[in-house]
């Protein structure tokens, strides 16, 4: 009874502490201010303070976390409304995709080779630019911790989606297929719900790279680190 | 109510792509699987735009809200990560994600500015 209670509540602290954050992202208009990194920012706080676990939030978390399944599906939608963009431009999105992946995985290894890193978080921190349920597996697979991946993921999310904005208006990177392909391949789903705020062109170029990244990845990321580690 | 039930559509298609994924083994998680499922769906016609149209823009408008649960899960690894190589971990990523970002998207915009000339150049403009 004491359970449901905690999740009810925590389901509301969710949503209302977000759509104040949203409220104040639109107001000042500022990347850093991105909802979903003060959103989480204040739980954790909150959490830390009130000595809670993150195991109790999620009593309610889980069911918030539940839609995030249908809202992916539903990124259909404007894959579909730009289908003809999409054919158009396939070579450029092509293009983009496979540097951002070549760059992903050379950098990656070569931190984990430089640094050392016992195979256990090496493999946790390769799959980074993976949408998380991938990158845990990936992680899984291939003797890294799932839950680390995790949370490295979603930082890396959390990266693309406060300093994306700012480093490419200044390196001219204006035009929805860099926009879109550099938030998707680099940023996975926190990339992609940043797009949507620039157009639909932008979301449906960055969940197209989101897809496409993810399942290149796992095809060859546990090749690479049998061989390479 | 309406809206209610095309959002349990989207849930049902999410949950299709879940089976499908653990049976088949695709190293593509469900809610992709159920997303490329739906988009088959609308392009072949079987579909229509409309029925779903509703849902899928109360989804979407929230869509960064659905993140949260997952991105407050990090506060169990803060142990790790303020550690030195937590650390330099953490450097790591924010360069590795930045270079990732700016190559992907460099290189898209470039090559589309040659598709774009490539099509004005032979008058082939298939825009709307």
């Amino acid at each position: 009874m004491m359970n449901s209670w905690f999740g009810i509540l925590f389901i509301l602290i969710t949503y209302l502490v977000f759509l104040a954050m949203r409220h104040v992202y639109n107001r000042f208009r500022m990347p850093l201010l991105n909802p979903v990194a003060t959103t989480t920012l204040l739980i954790i706080v909150g959490l830390l303070l009130t000595d809670l676990s993150y195991d109790t939030y999620m009593l309610g978390g889980w069911w918030i976390q539940e839609l995030l399944g249908p809202a992916v599906v539903a990124l259909a939608y404007p894959l579909y409304h730009q289908r003809t963009k999409i054919l158009r431009y396939r070579i450029p999105l092509i293009a983009g995709l496979f540097s951002g992946i070549v760059v992903g995985m050379v950098t990656g290894f070569i931190y984990v080779k430089v640094a050392n890193l016992s195979s256990m978080y090496a493999s946790s921190f390769l799959p980074k630019s993976v949408t998380s349920p991938i990158a845990m597996e990936i992680a899984d697979l291939t003797g890294g911790l799932p839950s680390l991946a995790a949370a490295l993921v979603i930082l890396s999310g959390i990266i693309g989606a406060l300093f994306g904005p700012g480093l490419m208006r200044l390196l001219g990177i204006t035009h929805y297929l860099g926009i879109g392909v550099g938030l998707g391949c680099a940023a996975h789903g926190i990339g992609t719900a940043k797009a949507m705020e620039y157009g639909e062109e932008e979301a449906a170029f960055s969940s197209i790279s989101m897809t496409l990244s993810a399942l290149l990845y796992a095809l060859i990321l546990p090749v690479a680190i049998h061989y390479l580690l | 109510m309406k809206l209610l039930i095309q959002v349990a559509v989207f849930y049902f298609f999410y949950k299709i792509g879940v089976v499908l994924q653990s049976t088949l083994e695709i190293p593509v998680p469900g809610s992709i699987i159920g997303m490329v499922l739906l988009l088959v769906l609308l392009l072949t016609g079987l579909v229509k735009e409309r029925y779903l149209h509703g849902g899928a823009n109360l989804l979407l408008f929230y869509l960064p809200l659905f993140f949260v649960p997952a991105t407050v899960g990090v506060m169990n690894h803060f142990r790790f990560l303020s550690k030195t190589e937590g650390l330099i971990m953490l450097l790591a990523l924010l360069v590795g994600t930045i270079m990732v970002l700016v190559s992907s998207g460099l290189v898209a915009q470039k090559t589309a500015a040659s598709v774009d000339n490539k099509a004005e150049a032979t008058g082939v403009m298939d825009d709307e």
